[in-house]
């Protein structure tokens, strides 16, 4: 006897032109649309982000107005965290969770297809707001009480539109986890599965169980505005405070549930460079389920600052400070699997070694935010912005790059122009740097953040920031160009692309064929 | 799905179906559980504090997961046997603790592909005689239902078409040459 074929759901059979699109429940071309989602929202979300520092290249106000610059600070973030860097890891994951495990495609295939095309609709609710003569929402992407409630007209389009971000990351997360539990072929213990596919698996339990919390949240908020309650009106008796421990209950999660998954892509890419299995496989799972546990209790060290007991400060500053250790764990295994292998430094590993250096110094940052009396002193200043763009863009965006130029080829059956591709890491890692370094320096002189004017004191790195910035967006057209052509064309991939890869994904000929795994492989 | 050929003259085939679950239901019980426990918790907490609207997103949500590994596992629960022999077709369907048999004569037998009318829907897979129908291959991927209605079309034919009937040893060559999602292993 012998095994074959077998899915949980049904399937398309290949409608043609913009219906493929519009219908398709397959996984790969599902992937394909999230993806390149993603990447239109990292060039809109982008472009808005030139827009901020374009304005902050010189003291004064020289290209728009306050309230504008507010809705570009706000709805930049909106757009990168929901509609760039989560998309794209679902994106990753539709592609490559089922050829990782050897499953035929996702466990519910057309409840794929809505999780994704739910997301165009949400953005397109929330991008109209531009157009209001109230304009967009401008109160940041925190939201917070009271001064969200003073959003015009677009405040019931931004809670809808974060409503179906929500729903969509909760149907996209419910489906993975699904896939990953159900799906897997004969012989894939949880522990032989690939890195990325474990670090998404515990990326979408955190995705469960935040995701009601910013639900409730939002709904508070449009109650508080339209049917009169006080959740978070101290007029009515509420609490505006509370509104801060919820989000944040769902917000630093959600850090996690964008930097896991890059978490993921380094440990497939660094192993296959330096040519030698991850060290310490084990320790990194146990390591990554330690982070996602250690990100629920840890929430308050965002607001320090609004007062809490001593014992409250102790306990999310220590907490804080623990993660370092799981973290600590991995960046040692990354390093430990490079440790005498022989290496290569294709564009992958370009970008996964960048993402290990510069992600670690994100990391550190956050340790001195982290220490409650000093976070008082850098609270709202610029630091905390070059805190988290060193973890998001260098970190979670630069694990996005360096999985799609390791599975590229994979998907088009083409090898990507590597010249190219090293100009864009290089141009990239230069001017990430140039961007967001010198903004530890006017952070901690104190700068505020969320401010389109400042002090002359600040000039000189503001503007070398600008620079660093608008070389860092126009050099993402450099990708969008390689993406382009490899697409298109190019030297034929083999199966196995590159000489030390491992894993399932590899066996199947490239481009994927649109089914594989019909019949489920055996694992030993 | 799993095929065997028998040597023998009466057994031309036996083609099992069924999903393949990693998962058992025990371990479905534990990690819904293990997932629901963790996410009512955290919902329960925040509605104590007055923040109750917490509470029915966590269970709408705990609601669509088990729906979804519900129907995930009940694929893995659900299964088909299709013996040929040289004179009848025997089809029979598992779902949950049910089993349903049906039987054919071969030479009246006829397999259909219908394809769905609207898109993003599978086809249906239906072996008939005499205006009686069951549909097989519900848990197979649209690829492996079409390899499959290929499969059964050589064995037992499709509306319009005679198949082979010719000795045993035939049939299990043809078998042999059928494609991707279909393997072919002589019986002991």
């Amino acid at each position: 006897m012998s095994t074959a074929a077998a899915t949980h759901e049904h399937h398309d059979h290949h409608p043609t032109g913009i219906m493929r699109w519009l219908t398709t429940t397959n996984h790969k071309d599902i992937g394909t649309l999230y993806l390149v989602f993603s990447l239109t929202m990292f060039l809109v979300g982008g472009s808005m982000a030139l827009v901020i520092r374009a304005e902050l290249f010189q003291p004064g106000l020289q290209l728009v107005d306050p309230g504008f610059f507010n809705q570009m600070t706000t709805m930049h973030a909106l757009i990168m965290v929901f509609g760039a860097i989560m998309p794209a890891f679902v994106g990753l994951a539709n592609w490559m969770v089922p050829l990782m495990i050897g499953a035929p495609d996702m466990a519910l295939p057309r409840l794929n297809n809505w999780s994704f095309w739910i997301l165009p609709m949400a953005f397109s609710l929330l991008g109209m707001t531009l157009l209001f003569p109230s304009g967009a929402p401008a109160a940041g992407w925190t939201m917070y009480p009271p001064l969200v409630l003073q959003t015009g007209d677009a405040f019931p389009f931004l809670i809808f539109a974060v409503h179906l971000m929500g729903i969509s990351s909760v149907l996209g997360a419910i489906n993975i986890i699904v896939t990953i539990m159900n799906m897997r072929a004969p012989g894939m213990g949880l522990l032989k599965m690939p890195l990325f596919v474990w670090t998404w698996l515990i990326t979408a339990y955190l995705l469960i169980l935040v995701m009601p919390v910013l639900a409730g949240a939002v709904t508070m908020l449009l109650t508080d505005k339209y049917f009169g309650t006080s959740f978070f009106q101290a007029a009515g008796g509420g609490d505006p405070v509370m509104f801060q421990h919820i989000f944040w209950f769902f917000g630093h999660p959600e850090v996690y549930i964008m930097i896991l998954p890059a978490f993921g892509v380094v440990s497939q890419v660094i192993p296959t460079f330096a040519r030698k299995p991850l060290f310490g496989y084990d320790s990194m799972v146990y390591a990554t389920a330690s982070i996602a546990f250690l990100s629920f209790i840890v929430w308050a060290h965002h607001m320090f600052t609004v007062g809490m007991p001593l014992a409250g400060q102790l306990f999310f500053m220590f907490s804080t400070m623990l993660i370092a250790v799981p973290t600590g764990v991995k960046v040692f295994n990354w390093v430990a699997t490079m440790w005498k292998g022989s290496m290569t430094f294709e564009t992958p590993m370009l970008f996964a070694l960048a993402f290990v250096f510069l992600f670690t110094i994100g990391g550190f940052s956050g340790l001195m935010l982290a220490i409650a009396p000093a976070d008082l002193q850098y609270h709202d200043t610029y630091f905390v912005v070059a805190h988290f763009h060193y973890v998001l863009v260098p970190g979670a965006a630069f694990g996005i790059m360096a999985a799609v130029y390791y599975w590229l080829p994979k998907w088009t059956g083409h090898m990507y122009n590597e010249k190219l591709g090293k100009l864009h890491f290089w141009l990239s890692a230069i001017s990430v740097n140039v961007t967001f370094f010198p903004q530890h320096f006017v952070g901690l002189a104190g700068m505020p953040r969320r401010i389109p004017d400042y002090s002359t004191q600040f000039a000189d790195f503001n503007m070398i920031s600008s620079v660093g910035a608008f070389v860092f967006g126009f050099s993402q057209l450099l990708f969008v160009y390689v993406i382009w052509s490899c697409a298109r064309g190019g030297q034929k991939a083999t199966d196995q692309v590159w000489e030390g890869a491992e894993g399932l994904e590899w066996t199947v000929p490239s481009p994927a064929p649109h089914h594989t795994f019909d019949t489920p492989p055996v694992i030993r | 799905m799993t095929e065997a050929s028998s040597p023998d003259h009466t057994l031309l085939a036996h083609i099992r179906v069924s999903a393949n679950c990693s998962l058992t239901p025990r371990g479905a019980i534990l990690f819904f559980g293990g997932v629901a426990g963790a996410s009512l918790s955290v919902a329960i907490i925040f509605a104590s504090f007055g923040m109750w609207p917490v509470l029915p997103f966590a269970g709408l949500e705990l609601f669509l997961l088990g729906l979804a590994l519900g129907l995930s596992m009940r694929q893995g629960q659900e299964g088909e046997s299709i013996m040929v022999t040289d004179d009848r077709v025997v089809v029979e369907r598992r779902r949950h603790r049910d089993t349903e048999s049906r039987e054919f004569a071969r030479l009246w037998a006829r397999v259909e592909l219908r394809v769905a009318r609207r898109p993003g829907h599978p086809s249906d897979l239906v072996i008939l005689s005499h205006g009686q129908g069951v549909e097989v291959g519900r848990a197979l991927t649209e690829s492996a239902r079409r390899d499959l209605y290929r499969r059964l079309a050589d064995l037992i034919g499709k509306t319009g078409h005679v198949p082979d009937i010719g000795p045993a040893g035939q049939a299990g060559e043809k078998q042999a040459v059928n494609g991707v999602g279909i393997d072919v292993q002589q019986q002991d």
